[in-house]
């Protein structure tokens, strides 16, 4: 159980620098440094703000990790990194660091998608703990700031199948934005959380986007959220022009019941139109608890296994771009070269850049 | 022996001695794909150089293009960690500087270089030290044409030779390092990202 590649994997593709190491699907360490402070004042991610802060963080975040993880830079097998998908500038800077840290030490180089990388979260395991089985193939949801994608998984390494995504906002954004307009702190995931637990989730219908039937033939797996962040604005100016306060909980409430409602009908509308009986969700939101209560009550009367890997692990970290870099080394695949380049939009079945 | 990276404008790796003599150095004009060259280059002057024992890595810290200039520096703090090697930050515009002294050129004279938005990155040069370098006047600035002094001017992209031989005659005299931060000299920008389509972070 504690065999496999060693292998240290670097993730900078929105605002956290993660590196983890893992040996085979044993996490000896992951490290992230968040620059969410930092963004806070602005509501959303900066990308300028991330890439600076990226660059001041990576080489530390890589000492601790190797001091974490009690290895040596010479005993690595691999050096893998996200290539993307992600912001531009915030992956060059762990895409440079990568490139020297692998050609100076001589190690190979993989560099991996992002989206993929979450998925491998769910292989992976703490020093000492019972590996987890692979159960593949899965249904994976993954809800970040960043995405919001609905994936087919077969197999990590050669067969990942995009299912649909988000036409405008990723779902953690559409939190950010409506925690602002309902004047809640940044990041919106968890001050909206806070104030829907006080708050009646059906106290105003909000629209669940692409649900309706003519959606359902060209968008049946695809997310917008543009529609409800803007029921939202219309209710919060609706209550204001009235003289009435906004009842700020329930507006919370309804909004998360009507993000969580689609996440988990289309996540569970995938399950039964490929006949896979397992669903996998990653990302940031993951977090949200009335996603995973939701999840677990929906999934378990569909007859559907439902796998959340723990929340360090579900976040943007470096630890799965790792897993997935120590996959594709056991797999055999050759590793990606010196030459490659960022690719901000990479798509999913893409697992490995060259 | 000195490796020596500089993306704040070109991408420029080289291997340089500890007596400021140049072993290899590379330089690619392509202002657009520093993440993509930095490993090949990287790569062909550490092999060119048969892979010689490095106990420092001399960056250049910019003014420069910000996206461009974080990954010579974030490459170079990187190999510094592998290397067990010191760094040796240096203001780019010393490598620029040191290219027209050598080219000839007296100060008084100003380095300056693009930085979009119809304004110049400047940095003055009045005199040399002991060590033939020559010494910044001011720290750079960022501004309008006309506001850059009225001396000659000299442009010309970063060779990471030259910048490593600044770091090492610097470091053979003792003279002390520059700070490692990022010459930005502007405040970010500040877009929140949107997702057109999906897919970061
Ligand atoms: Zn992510």
């Amino acid at each position: 159980m504690t065999g496999g590649p060693l292998v240290l994997g670097i993730e900078s593709s929105c605002d956290e620098t993660g590196v983890g190491i893992v040996r085979g699907r044993e996490v000896l360490a992951n490290v992230i440094a968040s620059s969410v402070d930092e963004q806070a004042r602005y509501g959303g991610v900066v990308p300028e703000i991330a890439a600076r802060a990226h660059l001041e963080a990576i080489r530390p975040t890589l000492e601790r990790a190797l001091a974490v993880a009690g290895v040596r830079i010479a005993d690595l097998d691999a050096v893998a990194v996200t290539a993307g998908p992600g912001l531009a500038g915030a992956l060059m800077v762990g895409v440079g660091a990568a490139k020297a840290f692998a050609i100076t030490a001589r190690k190979s180089l993989y560099g991996v998608n992002h989206l993929v990388g979450h998925v491998t979260a769910d292989q992976l395991h703490a020093p000492g703990d019972e590996p987890r089985p692979v159960e593949l193939p899965t249904v994976a949801l993954l809800v970040s700031g960043g995405h919001t994608s609905l994936l087919l998984v077969r197999d990590l390494v050669d067969d990942v199948e995009l299912l649909g995504e988000t036409l405008d906002d990723a779902a953690g954004e559409a939190f950010d934005k409506t925690a602002r307009l309902l004047g809640l702190p940044y990041p919106g995931g968890p001050s909206i959380d806070a104030a829907a637990a006080r708050g009646r989730p059906d106290a105003i219908r909000f629209p669940r986007g692409l649900t309706a039937a003519k959606d359902r033939e060209r968008h049946r797996f695809d997310f917008s959220f543009s529609g409800l962040k803007t029921a939202v604005a219309r209710h919060v100016e609706h209550a204001g022009a009235d003289g009435a306060p906004v009842a700020v909980d329930d507006v919370a409430a309804s909004f998360r019941e009507a993000v969580v409602d689609v996440l988990v009908a289309k996540a569970l509308d995938a399950c039964a139109a490929t006949g896979v009986p397992r669903l996998l969700l990653g990302g940031g939101v993951v977090a949200n608890r009335r996603l995973r209560e939701v999840a677990a009550t929906r999934a378990n009367a569909a007859g559907v296994r439902l796998r959340i890997p723990p929340l360090d692990l579900c976040t943007d970290n470096g630890a799965m771009i790792a897993g997935l870099g120590a996959r594709l080394v056991e797999a055999g695949v050759a590793a990606s070269g010196a030459g490659f380049g960022v690719d901000s939009t990479l798509p999913v079945g893409q697992v490995l850049i060259r | 022996m000195l490796l020596a990276i500089d993306t704040s404008g070109a991408t420029s790796v080289a291997v340089v001695r500890d007596d400021g003599t140049v072993v290899t150095s590379l330089l690619d004009e392509d202002v657009r794909a520093h993440a993509e060259h930095i490993g090949l280059m990287l790569e062909a002057v550490l092999d060119r150089a048969e892979r010689p024992a490095i106990d420092a890595v001399a960056y250049g810290v910019g003014p420069g293009p910000f996206t461009g200039l974080r990954v010579g520096m974030a490459a170079a703090r990187s190999a510094a960690l592998v290397l067990g090697a010191v760094e040796l930050p240096v203001l780019s515009h010393d490598a620029v500087a040191l290219a027209a002294v050598r080219r000839g050129l007296e100060p008084p004279f100003v380095v300056v270089a693009d930085a979009k938005r119809r304004e110049l990155f400047a940095t003055v040069y009045r005199r040399l030290d002991a060590a033939a370098l020559p010494v910044r006047e001011t720290e750079p600035t960022v501004g309008p044409d006309d506001r850059v002094p009225d001396l000659t001017r000299v442009v010309g992209a970063v060779d990471a030779g030259l910048l490593g031989v600044v770091a090492a005659l610097r470091h053979a005299a003792g003279i002390p390092p520059e700070q490692q931060e990022a010459r930005y000299l502007r405040s970010p920008d500040v877009t929140i990202a949107t997702v057109k389509k999906s897919v970061l972070g």
